[in-house]
């Protein structure tokens, strides 16, 4: 390799100077380059759009990007060629959906080719210029599909219900993506998959607008396996099928969804393993529980850009925590894109029932079908926000569909500004606010996936743009990302009937109320209703209602139980244990029975000590395996932090499986 | 040739008519792309290979590749038949004893007590118990958790002190209280069983408004501080009673259990 490196080091200096040269001569008088031009202006411009987004990717390919993703592919796939799939799936810490393993195995296969995996040093450098290839080229050619069918709906459009804008118009959302800072990061630079996703979704769309439901579920499927984020968008998917194809349609996109499922798990389900799928698609629930995973969102702004430090179980308002109140808000933005669809799709079936509808109405059925996409993408980009912005736990990438769905969103907001002029674009009103907005999007969205790539990997980045990761400005962008969203929600209030937005509202209010009745009420809380921010011991897991054992799995199962009184509420724990809610200064005491459970073997011994911000509240009289359960009330008035600790007694943490029986709470 | 030399002729042979016009100026575009990529993605590389590098491994416990032994990772074995249970799988029914079944007495190991139980009725006690508790193992629920027999003390009960000094009927009525999963008992019926032992037996109401589980306690002879509690969910009620009127008590002092 060093002799070919030498050789490669001469080319390059001798031509390097030759290029630019030429250009820089020529650089006077461009006008003489013209000539190269081809007479079909839209062929140029695809050839340069084509040229510059290679230039911008390929260069980055060797840049180690995200490098625990990138040695994880690595593991996952070395493992996938040299034991199975299945084999792959068992004896690594994949997390992935099951059949994405069939993605890495072809990567690896691939690298094979050319360089043995098995060669330690050469395969693990994290400079494996070989292996970043092979793995940023399904996301690089995947940005290009995005594009090609950003096209393919341009050809197409009056067929599926686009705009019928000039096609250029298509080309040039094609370039926006492809020239996308936001596209050139996620995938030749950090080497993410995202557009692979985004890529396979829009390809179950293509197949939906031409009317093929069992082929768009098979594909949607296939988009949420390779890409599980995906799983968000299904209940818009579906319903959009039910619109479009009424109900045998939308019984046919199951259909195939179903089918996609367990033929792209065939191995799995043919050897009856197919609890390691549903583990692949479950087992991240809870897995970084923070409030941040540098997404730059409210969140973030609440954990003061330390979202990565800071617990999702601090409680926000009342008794609800972050995580809650992050998957509540989520809810009513998701119910709140459900309804754009269903209210459109009623809407719609009520103007057939009525004779002569279009003429009624005014509206013309291509213009229904543009309204019904439009109100799609909306929901979609809905769904995407919210889920980037106010869920704990959302990780920096998962507002990338965003830059694809956007474009796409933004033919439709133009359109129905003057349906019937297609061809005068550029000076609109609604072209100007959308550019600007989709530039301000891309531009602080970039900001945010470079700075998520510098927070871990300082020498990946770009120079100047590294320097500038202070917490103001990672939380201002935080901010403007949320403003961008609300004058998303505001610019789609025109197609979005009131109770669109009113009944996602009513259904917060009622949520939020209903998780803090217990205060309203001063009814006691069940401590097992909480989540707690630490969780320690030094055996098992804690369990919440079961002893610890349960955490074995379902075979493990009982009640809480010391003494042979059995308990429905509390906490299975081990010596030595500490378990800290944040209990946010809402209660004035707490109770609680503590003993050895009864799954313990006989040298069960602990002691018990309840702390309130770090002041010891209570210890208890030591307690053994055959003790009954003693009690314990202590006040917690004006307390942010309940601790709960177990030791060991003494006498080692054999057989201390240690409960916190009917512990509450009062306000 | 120069690229100026190169584009030249290039030109020529369209002119010439030997390439078309159009076909001509996409080699030419393509080409001239395809140099400038290629020499920009090798000063890329070399810009790559220039900068430091080192060995990054996943973290967490994952595959690095075969062992040094060289053997290839197996295939996944098969589970040939379930795990076996640690206990006899039985359908949810009640345990039975026949006419024939012979019946054994069990002593107590830490109090005078005792009571008879039928031979196929596998009774576990455990080590270290002060409270003498008995279970028995069946519908695959571990004798741990399938207590027959124990001794009950009110004092040691902090969740019913309240009632610790209170007459036994009322203790036991209120037994129930310091459960979460219970919410009431139907009326006590006293008793007194073949050894004299006067018993109170009561069934305690769940939050579903059921009542799975009879539950009998024995008033111990000049032992204010404890009850016998017996509780039956997995026997037969004729098996139970049978128990529950076997249980006796002699007047001689605990070995230990103080």
């Amino acid at each position: 390799m060093g002799k070919t490196g030498t050789v490669l080091r001469a080319i390059i200096r001798i031509f390097s100077p030759l290029v630019s040269g030429y250009f820089l001569l020529q650089w006077w008088n461009m006008k003489r380059l013209v000539f190269l031009l081809p007479k079909n202006k839209l062929l140029a411009a695809g050839i340069l759009i084509v040229f510059f987004a290679l230039l911008f990717r390929l260069p980055l390919i060797p840049n180690p990007g995200f490098e625990a993703d990138i040695s994880f592919w690595k593991s996952w796939g070395l493992a996938a060629i040299d034991g199975g799939i299945p084999w792959s799936m068992h004896n690594t810490n994949n997390n992935y959906p099951t059949p994405f393993t069939y993605v890495l195995w072809i990567m690896a296969r691939v690298y094979s080719v050319a360089a043995d995996p098995h060669n330690f040093y050469t395969f693990w450098n994290n400079m494996n210029a070989w292996f970043l290839t092979v793995a940023k080229t399904p996301a690089i050619l995947a940005d290009f599909g995005i594009a090609a069918i950003m096209l393919w709906f341009g050809k197409n459009a009056k067929r599926i219900g686009f705009p019928q804008f000039p096609l250029w118009v298509y080309m040039g959302i094609g370039a926006l993506y492809l020239l996308n800072p936001i596209s050139v990061i996620d995938g030749a630079w950090w080497g993410q998959v995202d557009s692979v996703g985004v890529f396979v979704f829009l390809l179950a769309l293509m197949a939906l607008l031409t009317k093929r439901p069992f082929l768009a579920g098979i594909i949607y499927m296939a988009s949420m396996m390779t890409k599980l984020q995906n799983m968000i968008y299904g209940p818009v998917f579906f319903l959009f099928v039910w619109q479009q194809m009424g109900f045998a349609g939308f019984i046919r996109a199951i259909s195939g969804a179903v089918l996609a499922f367990f033929g792209l798990n065939i191995e799995f389900f043919l050897s009856r393993d197919m609890h390691t799928v549903l583990a692949s698609l479950t087992q991240n629930y809870d897995y970084f529980p923070l409030m941040s995973l540098n997404a730059f969102n409210p969140w973030w702004i609440v954990a003061k850009a330390n979202g990565m430090h800071v617990s999702d179980k601090l409680l926000t308002i009342g008794i609800i925590n972050a995580k809650t109140m992050g998957l509540m808000l989520f809810s009513c933005a998701y119910l709140f894109a459900v309804l754009l669809l269903v209210t459109d799709t009623i809407g719609s079936m009520m103007k057939r029932t009525v004779k002569n509808a279009a003429d009624t109405i005014g509206q013309h059925p291509v213009i229904q079908q543009s309204v019904s996409l439009f109100l799609f993408w909306s929901a979609l980009i809905v769904s995407a926000g919210a889920f980037f912005l106010f869920q704990t736990e959302s990780h920096d990438r998962y507002a990338f569909p965003i830059s694809v769905f956007l474009l796409l969103w933004g033919l439709f907001y133009v359109y129905l500004e003057k349906p019937k002029d297609t061809v005068h674009i550029l000076g609109r009103r609604r072209t100007k606010l959308f550019l600007l907005f989709y530039g301000l999007f891309s531009l602080f969205y970039f900001y945010n996936l470079h700075t998520a790539l510098v927070f871990n990997y300082p020498k990946n980045g770009l120079p100047l743009l590294s320097g500038m990761s202070q917490p103001f400005i990672t939380m201002s962008v935080a901010a403007v990302l949320t403003v961008l969203y609300g004058i998303f929600l505001a610019a789609i209030r025109r197609e979005a009937k009131p109770i669109v937005y009113g009944i996602p509202l009513v259904v917060f209010v009622c949520m939020f109320a209903a998780k803090n009745m217990p205060l309203l009420t001063k009814k006691p809380v069940d401590l097992s209703s909480l989540t707690p921010h630490i969780a320690q011991q030094s055996y098992g897991t804690r369990v919440n209602d079961m002893p610890t054992n349960a955490s074995m799995g379902t075979k493990s199962w009982s009640f809480l139980s010391v003494q042979y009184s059995f308990y429905r509420k509390g906490v299975g724990t081990h010596a030595s244990s500490f378990i800290e809610y944040d209990i946010n200064r809402q209660f004035r005491r707490f109770s609680t029975d503590m003993g050895i459970d009864t799954e313990a073997g006989g040298q069960g011994s602990v002691v018990f000590l309840i702390y309130g911000d770090d002041k010891l509240l209570y210890t208890s009289p030591k307690v053994g395996r055959y003790d009954m359960p003693v009690h314990a009330e202590v006040s917690v008035r004006g307390v942010k932090r309940l601790g709960l600790v177990v030791t060991d007694g003494g006498n080692g943490i054999n057989d201390d499986h240690a409960d916190w029986l009917n512990p509450k709470l009062w306000p | 040739m120069t690229v100026r030399g190169r584009i030249g002729r290039l030109e020529t042979m369209k002119d010439k008519g030997i390439i078309p016009p159009e076909t001509a100026k996409i080699v030419i575009l393509t080409a001239v792309a395809v140099f400038i990529l290629t020499a920009v993605t090798l000063v890329a590389y070399q810009h790559a290979k220039s900068k430091p590098s080192t060995i990054v491994l996943p973290g967490g416990v994952t595959y690095l590749g075969p062992s040094s032994t060289g053997e290839k990772p197996k295939p996944i074995e098969q589970p040939q038949t379930a795990p076996p249970s640690p206990l006899p799988i039985q359908k949810n029914q009640p345990f039975t004893a026949d006419a024939a079944t012979a019946w054994s007495t069990y002593q107590g190991k830490v109090f005078p007590m005792s009571f008879s139980y039928p031979n196929t009725l596998a009774i576990s006690a455990f080590t270290g118990d002060k409270h003498e508790a008995v279970g028995f193992a069946w519908n695959n629920i571990p004798a741990q958790q399938n207590i027959l027999l124990n001794i009950d003390r009110p004092g040691d009960n902090t969740s019913l002190s309240e009632y610790a000094n209170k007459p036994r009927s009322e203790y036991v009525a209120n037994w129930w209280r310091q459960y979460s999963g219970l919410k009431g008992a139907r009326p006590l019926m006293q008793f007194t069983n073949a050894n004299n032992l006067k018993g109170y037996r009561v069934s305690f109401v769940n939050l579903s408004d059921q009542t799975p589980n009879v539950d009998v306690f024995f008033e111990v002879p000049d032992r204010t501080d404890m009850l016998l509690h017996l509780a039956n969910g997995q026997l037969d009620p004729a098996v139970f009673d049978r128990i529950v009127d076997s249980v006796a008590w002699e007047k001689r002092e605990p070995s230990s259990g103080q």
